[in-house]
């Protein structure tokens, strides 16, 4: 074939290319797309966008106080020797009392989970038949990112939302609240005691949250999966255990990146790990497999 | 020297909607998917909106994250089709996807569902997003050589499906 030729094949190939790309994509006019999702998208992201010169405003009150406080430190700094004839000055309850405040979040860390465990049971036709499936909790399932993140300190539950049109791609955690409970605990969320432990697990197929143990012996912990997600045990020993995916109704990798940060894990290679703790998650296999150790 | 405007989403999915489902129809060829796909790139924006300076970038970021959240889409598939056959039915793309396109559209894009993700990618934002080979490298996260190879790959390929299928007919 002379250059030529092949230079015209070549324009015959992209003109045809550009048509059919062109027809297809033409096929989707605007009627066709769910007008209720869109509208919801919309809203979400205009009314962030409203907010955000308030939180900028929020922000400049955060760095003059902090501002303040470092100017602060400073004369304190410079002029210590008074300071301390104050301090000396004081009755010894003052400073008993400053300091026993501090532990106070370790305790709101734990309902964390209960919120979370509220599923209902999924009904989806796919694995009807293949016998009892046993819902587990889903931390942060049921948010929705279209929801506006709260600022405040409002109760995880009460800052979600469902989106709608049964879109589970779009189940994101309301991060902000879910990691200054969970964080608090230095552990991954608390597996409701109700709901099969780890070490009751069968061959059946269970919905939502992996459960992990907890070395401690205390409350037992868990790892958190999209709505919806069904797993089987595939493998376990004392201190881990396997799962194979048999149900993924989003891509749960990008679903753990938005959600176990919140959460204290720290994302460790492809996998994920709990700082402190000897929980980790190893990376999803291409079988759709991944183990949990504690 | 005057700071950038902040970047309205709202704005931006109000102008490019339409368009971002159409590129993801393209790439993971059916309309729900797309839908997902673009929904989930603006509101992956939105929570990374105080990243977001440039308005003047944003579309080009925007569909990035469309590229990016279609072939997440496509990954997930392909492991659920491989290993889940019972959620099969529900993702599989509708049979009549392409029934009213012509014949003639009909066999280019049976041919460019053959060719590795990353050509079709190429070839999408080549050709139906008219971008330079510069833009598409960004938009890739890849070496403007390695789409310049690609898309020749792609089109040699392509060229080769499309010959055998106008002599045997089998594309």
């Amino acid at each position: 074939m002379d250059p030529s030729e092949q230079h015209d094949n070549t324009d015959d190939l992209e003109r045809r290319l550009r048509a059919a790309f062109t027809a297809k994509a033409l096929q989707i006019s605007d009627a066709d797309l769910d007008h209720d999702r869109e509208d919801e998208v919309a809203a979400a992201l205009s009314s962030q966008h409203r907010r955000h010169p308030g939180t900028r405003w929020f922000a400049g009150i955060g760095a003059a106080a902090a501002a303040a406080a470092i100017v602060g430190v400073t004369f304190i700094g410079l002029h210590g020797d008074g300071q301390r004839q104050v301090v000396n000055g004081l009755p010894p309850a003052s400073t008993t009392a400053s300091s026993s405040t501090s532990p106070s979040g370790a305790t709101t860390s734990s309902p964390s989970s209960s919120s979370g465990g509220l599923v209902t049971p999924l009904r989806h036709p796919a694995y009807q038949s293949k016998g009892p499936t046993t819902t587990l909790p889903t931390s942060g399932d049921s948010t929705a990112s279209s929801a506006p993140r709260s600022e405040t300190t409002t109760p995880p539950e009460a800052t979600r939302t469902a989106m709608s049109g049964g879109s589970s791609t779009m189940s994101t955690p309301s991060s902000s609240a879910d990691s200054s409970m969970s964080i608090a605990a230095h552990q991954p969320p608390a597996m409701p005691s109700g709901l099969p432990q780890s070490k009751a697990l069968d061959d059946r197929e269970y919905v939502g949250a992996v459960p992990l143990d907890d070395p401690s012996g205390g409350a037992k912990r868990m790892l958190s999966m999209p709505s919806k997600t069904s797993w089987q045990r595939t493998a376990e020993s004392g201190n881990s255990l396997t799962v194979r995916l048999t149900y993924l109704p989003t891509d749960i990798e990008a679903y753990w990146r938005q959600t176990l940060p919140s959460q204290g894990w720290v994302a460790d290679g492809a996998g994920w790990k709990y700082p402190g703790t000897s929980y980790a998650v190893s990376p999803i296999t291409d079988k759709g497999s991944f183990t949990v150790t504690w | 020297m005057t700071a950038d405007p902040p970047v309205d989403l709202a704005e931006l999915y109000r102008t490019h909607h339409l368009q971002m489902v159409r590129l993801a129809r393209l790439l993971v060829d059916d309309t729900a998917s797309a839908e997902d796909v673009v929904q989930e790139a603006f509101l992956g924006m939105h929570r990374n909106r105080g990243a977001l300076r440039d308005s003047r970038a944003a579309v080009g970021y925007l569909r990035q994250a469309v590229v990016n959240q279609s072939r997440s889409m496509l990954r997930r598939r392909r492991t659920v089709r491989a290993h889940l056959k019972v959620a099969e039915p529900e993702i599989a793309p509708p049979a009549d996807s392409e029934v009213i396109l012509a014949e003639e559209h009909q066999e280019v894009l049976r041919a460019v569902d053959q060719l590795p993700p990353r050509q079709r990618e190429v070839l999408v934002l080549r050709y139906w997003s008219e971008m330079s080979e510069a833009e598409i490298a960004d938009a890739l996260g890849i070496s403007k050589g390695t789409v310049k190879s690609q898309a020749s790959r792609a089109m040699a390929t392509l060229a080769k499906i499309m010959q055998g299928g106008e002599t045997d007919g089998s594309v």
